[in-house]
C-alpha cells in the first residue's frame, strides 16, 4: 500500500466516525467502531516506513477509543465543486 | 487506475458533508475519474440527466430528516432516464441496509457499508462502471410483466413515505 492510499484509508475511517457518531445511536456505532479497529490494525504494518503516519494512526486509535472526535459542519445545499471535463 | 476502457468516467457524489465530498474528491480522482460534488438532493432528477453522470455515489442517510437519500435513490430508479445509471450506496446505516437488502439487490444497487476500506470503494467503482446495464438477479423477478426496476420501494425504517416518482 502506497503512501497515499494509507493516507485516503485513515482519513476514510476518521471523517466517516466524526460524522457518524452525530448520527447514530451508541449500538450502531459499537459495530462502527469496530469495524474502524478492524481497518486500523490493518494498517499497521503498512504504516511502518512513516512516522508521521505511525502518529496519525496512534491519534485516528486514540479517537475511536477515547470517542472524542470533533464535530463536523455539514455544508449548506450547494454544489460543491467540479472537476475540469 | 481507469476502467477496462482507459476512459476517464463521470461520477456524481451526493453527500451533505463537505468532508465527506473531499474525501471522494481525493479517491475519484486519484483513479482518474471526473467528480460532479452535490450537498444536496435534487427535486428534479432533471438536473442529474443534465449532467450526464456515468455513476452515482450517495448516502441513504441525506437531508434535515436524513430521508432524502434514500428518496433520490428511489425516484433514480424509477424514472426511465436515470434507471439504468449505475449507483453506489455509501452510508452507515447497517440495519437499513439489511432491512432492504432485496430491494437493494433487486435495483442493482451496489453497497458499501462506512468504514470502508478505500480500495474496497475503488473496486465497487471500477466495476459498477465497467457494467454496460443494470440487470437484475432472475430470483428477484417475481412477475414477468413486471421489471425489476417496478419492485415497490419499501418504507424507510420510520414509517414515513419519501416521495416517489411514478414510473
Amino acid at each position: 500500500m502506497d503512501r497515499r492510499l494509507i493516507e485516503l484509508q485513515l482519513r476514510a475511517v476518521t471523517v466517516t466516525y466524526r460524522i457518524e457518531q452525530r448520527r447514530r445511536d451508541s449500538p450502531t456505532m459499537e459495530g462502527f467502531r469496530e469495524r474502524a479497529r478492524s481497518i486500523l490494525l490493518s494498517l499497521e504494518e503498512e504504516v511502518g516506513p512513516y512516522s508521521d503516519l505511525q502518529t496519525a494512526l496512534a491519534d485516528a486509535r486514540r479517537e475511536l477509543d477515547g470517542d472524542d472526535g470533533t464535530s463536523q459542519s455539514r455544508s449548506g445545499e450547494r454544489v460543491i465543486s467540479e472537476s475540469a471535463p | 487506475m481507469l476502467n477496462a476502457v482507459n476512459k476517464p468516467q463521470h461520477i456524481l457524489v451526493v453527500n451533505d458533508t463537505e468532508e465527506i465530498l473531499d474525501l471522494f474528491r481525493d479517491i475519484i480522482e486519484g483513479m482518474g475519474h471526473r467528480m460532479t460534488a452535490w450537498s444536496f438532493s435534487p427535486d428534479d432528477l432533471a438536473k442529474v440527466t443534465a449532467i450526464e453522470p456515468d455513476l452515482i455515489i450517495l448516502d441513504l442517510m441525506l437531508g434535515p430528516t436524513e430521508l432524502q437519500g434514500w428518496a433520490l435513490l428511489q425516484k433514480i430508479r424509477m424514472s426511465p432516464p436515470t434507471e439504468d445509471i449505475p449507483v453506489i450506496v455509501c452510508t452507515a446505516a447497517t440495519n437499513w441496509v439489511r432491512e432492504q437488502e432485496g430491494w437493494l439487490a433487486a435495483s442493482a444497487v451496489k453497497v458499501v457499508l462506512k468504514p470502508f476500506k478505500v480500495a474496497h470503494l475503488e473496486h465497487a467503482i471500477e466495476q459498477a462502471l465497467q457494467l454496460p446495464q443494470v440487470t437484475a438477479p432472475e430470483e428477484f423477478v417475481e412477475d414477468d410483466s413486471v421489471s425489476h426496476k417496478a419492485v415497490p420501494a419499501p418504507e424507510p425504517p420510520d414509517g414515513n413515505s419519501p416521495t416517489r416518482t411514478a414510473h
